[in-house]
């Protein structure tokens, strides 16, 4: 019974035109934004490999004229491969470290400081189309699935109250550890 | 009789347990946000000022030392300072460097942005009021609407609302005002509560300009909450189902809030592609290299024609070194103006092309008004590529300033050095080396812009009423 009941509930999915709007719009958004990260991450690449040639000539000009100990000199970050499927924080850390005697490396020239378009647009990647869109599309599957029934207003209520104070336990939750975080910073700056 | 149905809704939204719940926790996440922005502000102008010591500390290590080498090559350190319209409005700001070097061979450049410099920044989003109303009110606003027009037709209570003598229109306007007036309230008064706490805080100093700004965003906020009570009512007059609106409304929300913005760098970068600023900075780099290796050649052989000429090196005499001196600069200056129109003939079809794709992905992303919320409050609250664009100009001043005085500082020193008898004992003055000059404005055009996204964010609206009134028309209130 039970088989035949799991085997109704996926026919019903499967033959929803709805459903097939919405796998529809999760592959081409999933498709689209392995697409545009497999191309970032091209382009990246190439430009890792041409400044990656322009340091190591800087260098070899540094050690032919004995001044590297000086002048210090720079090394690059290798883009990570996995960035096309989930882009984290590679923009926002410093992709070039300047290395001198006398000061302390840091990476420095990360993506968004260079270009603060993609900071200020935001980069679509395979790990936002799982957080934002496939967990509303399941939600929505849910929710929908639930109103069927004769009971479904007090479902659908009982859904969104879930929903929104799942939403808002992760956003207290979010500021506390924000504020907490800070609080390390400091202490550890203090000591 | 609207006035009547105004009151009823109003009373209908504040007695129900859903407002009461999204009312506190929107106080209690829009007070979160403002705290969580005057400790980061706080932590920002705390490293700015340490920072400032720390340039201070390099200026006088530089008149003690007297150290040219490290005057012409590494510099000194300054920091853009940070605005405190950030404890608002984050922006992209925690993402823009703000320390630069000033020395002429640096690039027009800042580095160590708050993000770069502490990761952990990057890991947890920025919870600041801009990203509250954008994100989370703006889900309550839909979540308070959903089911305006069609939860009373699901109760069956449309039917007797429609026997009383009162046109459509009237009961739509009754159900946005009704809707907005108690969000205004449930969200208005902690903003405006905790907007004029923060006010009065020790180190947060507004001025006129920035009050103005502050106002603007204000507006802005409580535009964009609009739109999404209008869409709410449009979507619940647009359908008979509750569920049904709601499932409309969330993809709304994600397409608007989160897809389009996004999509839009992406479709401008298929329709008019261009080179990435990494690769601008590369080319340059590798004409700048090219022009030093020709100078470096052209001091070779007139090294060579010198000796031929006289015999014996250069620097055996102190004409030849005086000499050497005069060419040097000769030479460099040839070469700069050499490079000049190429550095900007190459930087000036980077800025076409890379214009080109920026605009059009504006107004593919204005189509969203996230992102017209986003332009405007980044814009008037500074914390954006506006203001950093404005203290680079000012960086680069006095780079520039920087370059003209090492130069003329070193080329006394060099000849004083190269011919002692001639030009004497030359000093180099260390006190006069160029400071950095920035004082915040809030220039007009920033206003016109948002005033502009101001304009988008009220024709959603109207949008969306129209839409609403044009179904409420052909709605079926049995």
């Amino acid at each position: 019974m039970f088989g035949r009941l799991v085997q109704k509930e996926l026919t019903q999915y499967l033959m929803d035109f709805r459903f097939i709007a919405v796998f529809g719009l999760c592959v081409l958004l999933s498709a689209l934004s392995v697409y545009v990260g497999v191309e970032n991450y091209a382009q990246q690449m190439r430009e890792y490999q041409a400044t990656s040639q322009t340091h190591r000539q800087d260098l070899q000009a540094g050690l032919d004229n004995r001044d590297t100990p000086h002048r210090g000199y720079r090394w690059g970050r290798r883009p990570e491969p996995l960035s096309p499927l989930v882009f984290g924080l590679s923009g926002k850390l410093g992709r070039e470290v300047y290395i001198q005697h006398e000061l302390m490396p840091r990476m420095e020239a990360s993506l968004f400081e260079v270009d603060p378009v993609y900071a200020l647009f935001g980069v679509l990647d395979l790990a936002f189309i799982v957080k934002f869109v496939l967990s509303l599309a399941v939600l929505l599957e849910a929710v929908l699935k639930l109103s069927v029934s004769p009971e479904s207003e007090q479902k659908i209520r009982q859904i969104g109250w879930i929903y929104r104070r799942y939403g808002a336990f992760w956003l207290v939750l979010g500021g506390c550890f924000y504020n907490f975080s800070k609080a390390v910073r400091i202490f550890k700056t203090a000591s | 009789m609207l006035g009547h149905l105004l009151r009823k809704e109003i009373l209908d939204h504040i007695l129900s347990l859903r407002f009461l719940i999204l009312t506190v926790l929107g106080a209690s996440i829009i007070a979160l946000s403002l705290y969580s922005g005057y400790g980061y502000y706080r932590d920002s102008l705390a490293d700015h000022r340490l920072s400032e010591t720390l340039t201070e500390s390099h200026r006088a290590y530089l008149i003690e030392a007297n150290d040219m080498g490290t005057a012409g090559d590494v510099g000194y350190p300054t920091s853009k300072p940070p605005t405190a319209m950030s404890i608002f409005v984050r922006g992209i700001e925690p993402t823009l460097g703000r320390t630069g070097y000033i020395a002429y061979q640096h690039a027009r450049r800042l580095k160590f942005s708050p993000v770069a410099e502490e990761p952990t920044l990057g890991i947890f989003p920025f919870l600041d009021l801009d990203s509250v109303v954008k994100m989370v009110l703006s889900l309550f606003a839909l979540l308070l609407t959903y089911d305006a027009i069609n939860g009373e037709k699901e109760r069956g209570t449309l039917r007797l609302l429609s026997s009383f003598p009162i046109a459509r229109a009237q009961v739509l306007v009754a159900k946005i005002l009704g809707a907005l007036i108690p969000t205004a309230l449930a969200f208005g008064v902690p903003l405006v509560a905790g907007i004029g706490i923060v006010l009065m805080l020790p180190d947060v100093q507004f001025r006129g300009p920035e009050l103005t700004c502050l106002a603007w965003i204000v507006m802005g906020f409580a535009l964009y909450l609009t739109v999404f009570i209008c869409a709410g009512i449009f979507a619940s007059s647009l359908v008979y189902r509750e569920a049904t609106s709601f499932v409309i409304l969330l993809f709304f929300w994600v397409a608007v809030v989160a897809i389009v913005p996004r999509l839009s760098l992406i479709a401008a970068d298929a329709i008019r592609p261009a080179p990435s600023r990494q690769q601008l900075q590369a080319n340059l780099r590798a004409m700048s290299r090219e022009n030093t290796r020709t100078r470096f050649k052209q001091q070779r052989e007139w090294e060579d024609d010198y000796q031929q000429k006289t015999g014996e090196p250069w620097y055996r005499s102190p004409e030849g070194r005086e000499a050497r001196q005069e060419m040097r600069l000769r030479v460099r200056d040839a070469m700069r103006k050499k490079a000049q129109p190429q550095t900007a003939r190459l930087e000036e079809t980077f800025e076409n092309q890379y214009n080109a794709r920026f605009d059009l992905a504006m107004m593919i992303a204005r189509m969203s008004p996230k992102f017209a919320l986003d332009q405007m409050t980044i814009k008037l609250a500074g914390t954006g590529v506006g203001r950093h664009k404005r203290y680079l100009d000012a960086f680069d001043d006095t780079r520039d300033a920087h370059g003209a005085w090492y130069w003329k500082e070193l080329n006394q020193d060099q000849l004083s050095k190269a011919n002692p008898k001639k030009y004497g004992k030359y000093q180099i003055d260390y006190t006069t080396v160029p400071r950095v000059v920035y004082r915040d404005v809030w220039p007009d055009t920033d206003l016109q812009a948002g005033i502009l996204n101001l304009g988008l964010l009220a024709l959603w609206c109207v949008l969306c009423f129209v839409g609403a009134h044009v179904s409420m028309l052909r709605y079926d209130l049995r």
